[in-house]
């Protein structure tokens, strides 16, 4: 048996169930593009998800903004783990952003504060990355993006606070965000202190 | 209260939540406390202790645990399109 064969399979799971990427943030007109290469990028690699983008910007199927997301998630992904280059394309998308400015530059500039925060939180820059994350959920009212203050909440130790604010959110926010955000807790690890938390 | 917590009870509530900031139960010097040089360890630093003792029979099946080198480092995160 080809145990390298095996132990790599085994290590691709573990970096699948650790990086979550999905395109439901995304505007309608580019969400089936950006889903094939989060596909892409899940079953076939960075190369493939790469070539992918650039394919359907080239088609015309994403526009610059999404293109550098794409590129950003690649290189952010622990495949890669090119923390510089994921800079590098958040920087690209920000500018493509404001560039195009229009109704999505909310979602848009959310997209790029999320992704900053993941490199900051990849890098153990907790208060950092909480930071950001808070910005992103400011501009873009998420489940995901709930998830991932909470996470980072739970890194810096402060249980408690996540607690409480898990509490409020569950009495005050709109039912349709809260059941996002229970998804993200059953099935994340960095969640499951949280799960005790009995839901109202 | 924390400081980056009060902050992020603050940022949720300036983009009109129906719950108003007053009902955070915010301590009156929640942003005095995040006024000054502020300095926040964003390592963090964590220490266990484990203990386990087991006794059993075998009975011809098994399993085993695989732990991947390194994958005590590993988190989930979401990093959505």
């Amino acid at each position: 048996m080809n145990y390298q064969a095996l132990l790599d399979r085994i290590m691709h799971a573990v970096d699948g169930d650790a990086y979550v990427v999905d395109a439901s943030l995304i505007s309608p007109a580019q969400r089936e593009a950006m889903t094939r290469i989060g596909q892409s990028l899940d079953q076939l690699g960075p190369e493939a998800a790469r070539a992918l983008a650039l394919e359907f910007h080239e088609a015309g199927k994403i526009d610059r903004v999404a293109f550098h997301n794409a590129l950003h998630v690649v290189a952010a992904s622990p495949q890669v783990a090119d923390h510089a280059e994921a800079a590098r394309q958040v920087a690209l998308q920000e500018d493509a952003a404001l560039e195009v400015g229009g109704p999505e530059l909310q979602q848009n500039l959310a997209s790029i504060d999320r992704h900053r925060g993941v490199l900051a939180f990849q890098k153990k820059r907790y208060a950092v990355a909480l930071d950001y994350f808070s910005r992103a959920f400011e501009r873009q009212r998420a489940a995901g993006n709930l998830a991932n203050v909470l996470a980072t909440l739970l890194r810096l130790g402060d249980e408690a606070d996540a607690v409480s604010l898990l509490g409020e959110i569950r009495a005050s926010f709109p039912a349709q965000l809260v059941a996002g955000l229970d998804h993200f807790i059953a099935s994340d690890p960095d969640l499951a202190l949280l799960r005790t938390e009995s839901v109202p | 209260m924390s400081c980056l917590f009060a902050l992020l009870l603050s940022a949720f509530a300036s983009f009109g939540l129906e719950l108003p900031v007053e009902q955070w139960d915010l301590p009156d010097d929640a942003l005095m406390m995040c006024s000054g040089d502020t300095e926040v360890d964003s390592d963090g630093e964590g220490e266990g202790e484990g203990e386990g003792e087991g006794a059993g029979e075998g009975t011809g099946t098994g399993s085993f645990t695989f732990t991947p080198s390194g994958s005590q480092d590993r988190e989930r995160i979401y990093n959505g399109f």
